[in-house]
C-alpha cells in the first residue's frame, strides 16, 4: 500500500515537473513571438531606401564630336550621320548605369520611372532586374533582387534616352530623384551624387596606361612608360569629400599628396597603385565609381591627364543582413 | 485506442509531408490538423483524460493559425502579408508544441488509467524496480512517454525560439538548422505515435488486474501468440 502511494507520488511529481518544463518552453516561445513582432515593426521599411550613388559619368559622345577627336575614329566615321533630321545628334556610346535600392523581400513593386529634379529634361529608361536566384521561391513566386537578410537589394538599369543635344547642358550633377513604382506609388530619394560631364574633346591630352590590373579586394594598379619628361601636378577629382577615407593612391610608392611636383623622366615607368577600403556599415551599401584624374605637365606646360577607371566600390554586393539593417537605420536617422 | 492513434498518426504525417501540385499544396496542414483533431477527440472520448482535450484545443488553434497564414498570403499589402504569415507561423509552431506535449502526456497517463482496456503487449514484463505484471509494464510505458513528452517539448522549444528569431532577422543558416531540427522532431513524433498505436493494438479488456497479469504471464511477450489465442479474443 505504501509502495502504491509512493508510486503515485513519483508519477505526480514527474507530471508536475513535465508541466513546468512545458510552461517554460511555451513562455519562451511566446516571448520569442512577441520579439518577432517588435523586430518586425522596428525593421519594417515602409518605403525603399536608395543607396547613395557616387558616380562620375560622361554624357554620350556625339558622332560629330567623335569625328573631330584626334585619333578616336581616325577619319573612318564617314558612314555615321552626325545629326538626325530633328536636330538631335547621333551618339556613338549610350550612357548606361545601374541604380540600387534596398526594400522588403516581399515587396513586389518595381521601379518604372526615375526623374532627376536637377535636370528633368533628361529622360532615362528605368528597367528593373526582376530575376532573382531560382532557389529563393516564395509561394511559387520568384524572389526579386538579391536577398540580403531581411531585405533584398534591387537593381535598376538606367539608360539615358538620346532625345536632345546634351552639349547644351554642360556638366550636370544629379542628386535628388523622384521615383515612380509599378503600383503607382512614388517617392523622393537621395541618390548621392551623379556627375554627368561632357566628354573630353581633345584626347591627345590623355595618357593611356600600358598595363592595368585590378583585384576584387579593391586594390589595383595602372602603369605606363613616360613618353616625355613629366611633372605630377595634382589630382582632379570631383568626389574627394564623398570618398574621404575610403581610398589611397600612390605613384611609384609615394602618396599622391606627397608626389605633387615630383618629376618623372622620359622612358621611366610610372606605376599608379590604388586601394579602396570597405566602408563602415553605415556606408557599406553605397556605390563609388569616382574616376579621378591624375594631372601631369610636360616641359612645355601642356597638361597630360590619366584617368583611373578601376577605383570603385560597389556596396550592394558586399553587404550582409546585419550591415543592411545598420545601413537602413543610419539612412533613416539622417 | 489503437484506431484513434492511427488517425492521429496519419493526420500528423500529412502535416509533416506536403504533397504539392506545382505551387499548389494539395492537402494544407490545417486540413491535416483537423484529422488529428478527430483522432484526439476519439482518444478523449475513450479515456476521458483532460490532456487529450487540451491537445485538441492546441490542435484547433494551430489549424486556425495555419488557415489565417494562408489567408494572409493572399492579402496584397506587404505589411499584412509578411506580418500575418510570420505571426501565424509562430502561433502554429507554438500550438504544435502544445499539441505534442499534451498528446504524449495524455498517452502516458492512459497507461496508468485503471478503467481503460490494458495493452496485452506490456503484460507480464518486469520493470527496473523488479516489479512484474501489467502494472510494472504500464509504469514503464508511463515513464517512457512522459519522458519523451518533456524531451520533445524542450527540443521543440529551442527550435521554436530559433525559428521565430531567425525569421525576424532572416538568419538563413539558423533557419535551415532549426527547420531541419523541427523536421526531425516531427518524424520522431510520428515514430512515437506509431509506437502508441502498436502498444494499444493488442488490447485486453479492463477489469481484474490479476486476470490480466495471468494472461500477461502466459503470453510473456509473445504478442502474436496472444493475438491468435481464442481465449484472449473471447475475453
Amino acid at each position: 500500500m505504501m509502495e502504491e502511494k509512493k508510486r503515485g507520488r513519483d508519477f505526480a511529481r514527474e507530471m508536475t515537473r513535465g508541466r513546468r518544463i512545458f510552461l517554460f518552453c511555451f513562455a519562451a516561445s511566446a516571448a520569442a513571438l512577441v520579439i518577432y513582432a517588435a523586430l518586425f515593426f522596428y525593421l519594417y521599411l515602409d518605403r525603399p531606401v536608395f543607396v547613395r550613388h557616387y558616380l562620375d559619368l560622361e554624357f554620350p559622345q556625339a558622332a560629330a564630336a567623335a569625328e573631330n577627336a584626334e585619333g578616336e575614329l581616325d577619319g573612318d566615321a564617314g558612314g555615321i550621320e552626325s545629326e538626325a533630321d530633328d536636330g538631335v545628334p547621333n551618339y556613338i556610346h549610350p550612357l548606361e548605369f545601374r541604380m540600387y535600392y534596398l526594400t522588403e523581400r516581399f515587396d513586389r513593386r518595381i521601379v518604372s520611372t526615375v526623374i532627376f529634379e536637377e535636370a528633368p529634361e533628361l529622360s532615362f529608361r528605368a528597367d528593373e532586374n526582376t530575376g532573382g536566384p531560382w532557389f529563393f521561391m516564395d509561394n511559387g513566386e520568384t524572389e526579386i533582387g538579391i536577398p540580403c537578410g531581411r531585405y533584398s537589394v534591387r537593381s535598376v538599369n538606367m539608360s539615358l534616352l538620346e532625345t536632345m543635344d546634351f552639349r547644351e547642358l554642360g556638366d550636370v550633377t544629379l542628386s535628388r530623384a523622384r521615383v515612380l513604382f509599378s503600383d503607382g506609388t512614388e517617392m523622393n530619394a537621395d541618390m548621392g551624387k551623379l556627375i554627368l560631364r561632357q566628354p573630353e574633346e581633345n584626347s591627345s591630352e590623355r595618357l593611356h596606361s600600358d598595363r592595368a590590373e585590378a583585384s576584387s579586394d579593391g586594390t589595383g594598379s595602372e602603369s605606363f612608360v613616360a613618353s616625355e619628361n613629366l611633372r605630377f601636378a595634382g589630382l582632379e577629382e570631383r568626389m574627394l569629400a564623398e570618398m574621404n577615407g575610403l581610398w589611397s593612391i600612390q605613384i611609384n610608392g609615394d602618396e599622391y599628396t606627397e608626389a605633387v611636383g615630383k618629376e618623372y623622366e622620359m622612358g621611366k615607368l610610372i606605376k599608379v597603385s590604388f586601394a579602396v577600403q570597405v566602408p563602415e556599415a553605415e556606408r557599406r551599401f553605397d556605390i563609388y565609381d569616382a574616376r579621378p584624374c591624375l594631372l601631369f605637365e610636360n616641359e612645355h606646360g601642356r597638361q597630360r591627364r590619366m584617368e583611373l577607371n578601376n577605383l570603385n566600390y560597389y556596396g550592394p554586393y558586399a553587404g550582409d543582413g546585419v550591415s543592411a539593417v545598420k545601413y537602413v537605420k543610419a539612412r533613416e536617422a539622417e | 485506442m489503437s484506431e484513434k492513434y492511427k488517425v492521429v498518426f496519419w493526420g500528423l504525417f500529412l502535416t509533416t509531408v506536403h504533397i504539392n501540385l506545382g505551387s499548389i499544396q494539395l492537402l494544407p496542414p490545417f486540413i491535416a490538423l483537423l484529422i488529428v483533431y478527430a483522432g484526439l477527440g476519439g482518444l478523449f472520448s475513450i479515456s476521458d483524460l483532460n490532456e487529450f482535450k487540451t491537445a485538441r484545443t492546441f490542435c484547433l488553434i494551430a489549424a486556425a493559425a495555419n488557415l489565417s497564414g494562408w489567408a494572409a498570403a493572399l492579402v496584397g499589402p506587404v505589411l499584412g502579408r509578411q506580418l500575418g504569415e510570420g505571426l501565424s507561423s509562430g502561433v502554429y509552431i507554438i500550438c504544435e508544441m502544445g499539441l505534442f506535449y499534451f498528446l504524449l502526456t495524455g498517452s502516458a497517463r492512459a497507461f496508468l488509467a485503471p478503467d481503460l482496456p490494458r495493452s496485452a503487449l506490456w503484460a507480464g514484463r518486469e520493470n527496473n524496480a523488479g516489479h512484474s505484471g501489467p502494472e510494472a509494464a504500464m509504469d514503464e510505458k508511463f515513464v517512457f512517454y512522459q519522458g519523451r513528452a518533456v524531451l520533445i517539448t524542450v527540443v521543440f522549444g529551442i527550435v521554436n525560439v530559433g525559428l521565430i528569431i531567425g525569421s525576424a532577422l532572416y538568419l538563413e543558416t539558423l533557419l535551415w538548422l532549426v527547420m531541419l531540427a523541427g523536421f526531425i522532431v516531427q518524424i520522431w513524433m510520428l515514430v512515437l505515435v506509431h509506437g502508441l498505436d502498436k502498444a494499444w493494438r493488442a488490447e485486453l479488456p479492463p477489469g481484474d488486474p490479476a486476470v490480466i497479469s495471468e494472461m500477461g504471464n502466459r503470453m510473456d511477450g509473445e504478442v502474436q501468440t496472444a493475438e491468435k489465442d481464442p481465449e484472449f479474443e473471447e475475453r
